[in-house]
């Protein structure tokens, strides 16, 4: 997690210019001990079962009980990456929620926004660990992709949606996007395998 | 009056006034009121129904609001042509959806309007979220009935019914089974996503929706 060495301008022209609505997506994010490490510590995370109209899966406390998952979002939430989103994204944030998940096979979340009025999420982010922070039993991961829709918006509400982009949990990678009324998202059904991610918002 | 077709009709002893009367302290004493009776269809009326609605489903793909295929039986901005799929659904459940009514008013104690009704089928991967219900209601207040024509059981919570954010009563899966529920401004209703767990066995209810008179 270098934010020195990310090509800002390209970074903007792309957010700006991405389907369904702004976002981006880095992989190789961290190095691979880093990953290994966070892997480890999510494996030892205490994780709650979570089920409602929109979603099933597990999911931390915010913040995680573990140091290093702790340590992890508030580097993510530092100056460096904050200041560099701003000129990705032109938005100012002061700082990030984070919570480890677990999605195991028939895991969903269903296609909603995180926009509320008054709330103070700006950029919403998942960052994939992959399938085997459990030392790999339950297999290669299948399903649990990211889906962003195209909408069309009338008086504020969706009133036609469409998939535009699929980002696969490929591991190491980190996807951020806007928060908006129309930025509609999903994850597919996890199919076969677990998907981990530490997840969460960079807040005003 | 429209004679009732005779193959479809609640079967005993939800057909006998008597019957829903004695519904009535027990539906009152919910909170929210809410019955879930067993058997109130035969299997070759739900059989029947299945097979005359199957021509009439159509897509509904909302992704903020539901992904579930759909036959309405009332309603709509336009009437389907003569001699459809759909308009023959709609002659053949025209007289049951009064029985249901009647037979809601007295469980209630409510006069009860006509209002919107429909077949909803749920397979693999399809749901209905609260928005989808606070869409589609018919106002303020209202009874709702939920016909369960599924081929199978399944213990899923299927349909959940919300009361406020604390209070969820669930209702699974469960063929020939008449759900009754008073709807207030601060209920609502979702169909649970259909996942591999649940696997491949469609939910299939015909649910209609009988506004207070008075509302």
């Amino acid at each position: 997690m270098d934010p020195s060495r990310w090509p800002l301008e390209r970074l903007s022209a792309r957010w700006r210019r991405a389907k369904a609505f702004p976002h981006l997506v880095l992989d190789s994010f961290v190095d691979e001990a880093r990953l290994a490490a966070l892997r480890a510590a999510c494996a030892k995370e205490p994780l709650v079962p979570q089920a409602d109209e929109l979603y099933q899966f597990q999911a931390s406390t915010e913040p995680p009980a573990s140091a290093l998952l702790r340590a992890f979002a508030g580097e993510l939430g530092g100056a460096s990456v904050r200041e560099a989103l701003r000129e990705i994204t032109g938005l100012a944030t002061s700082r990030v929620s984070l919570r480890a998940y677990r999605y195991q096979r028939g895991d969903y979340l269903l296609p909603h926004t995180d926009w509320r009025e008054g709330e103070e999420r700006r950029l919403a982010f998942a960052f994939y660990l992959g399938e085997e922070a459990d030392g790999g039993t339950a297999g290669a991961l299948r399903g649990g992709a990211l889906q962003l829709y195209s909408c069309a918006l009338e008086g504020g509400e969706i009133a036609q949606a469409r998939v535009a982009r699929t980002i696969a949990a490929r591991p190491n990678r980190i996807a951020i996007f806007a928060v908006g009324p129309g930025a509609l998202h999903r994850v597919c059904e996890v199919q076969r395998g677990d998907r981990w991610s530490l997840a969460g918002w960079f807040l005003a | 009056m429209v004679p009732r077709v005779s193959w479809l009709r609640l079967q005993p002893p939800f057909d006998q006034p008597v019957f829903a009367l004695a519904l009535q302290r027990a539906f009152a004493a919910r909170s929210p009121p809410l019955l879930s009776l067993p058997e109130a269809l035969s299997p070759q009326t739900r059989r029947a129904l299945r097979r005359l609605a199957a021509p009439a489903l159509e897509k509904f793909d909302f992704p903020d609001r539901g992904r579930y295929r759909i036959a309405k039986l009332t309603g709509g901005s336009e009437m389907p042509p003569p001699g459809s799929a759909s308009a023959r659904l709609r002659a053949a459940t025209a007289p049951f959806l009064d029985e249901l009514r009647d037979f809601a008013e007295v469980v209630s104690g409510a006069r009860l309007r006509d209002g919107p009704a429909q077949i909803v089928s749920m397979g693999r991967g399809d749901y209905s979220l609260r928005l989808d219900d606070a869409r589609a209601r018919p106002g303020p207040a209202f009874v709702e009935v939920a016909l369960d024509l599924s081929t199978g059981p399944h213990p899923f919570a299927a349909t959940v019914y919300s009361q406020g954010p604390f209070s969820h009563l669930a209702v699974a899966q469960l063929p020939g089974q008449l759900t009754l529920a008073r709807r207030s401004p601060e209920s609502s209703r979702c169909d649970r996503y259909r996942s591999a767990i649940v696997g491949p066995r469609a939910f299939v209810l015909l649910r209609a929706a009988f506004p207070l008179a008075e509302s």
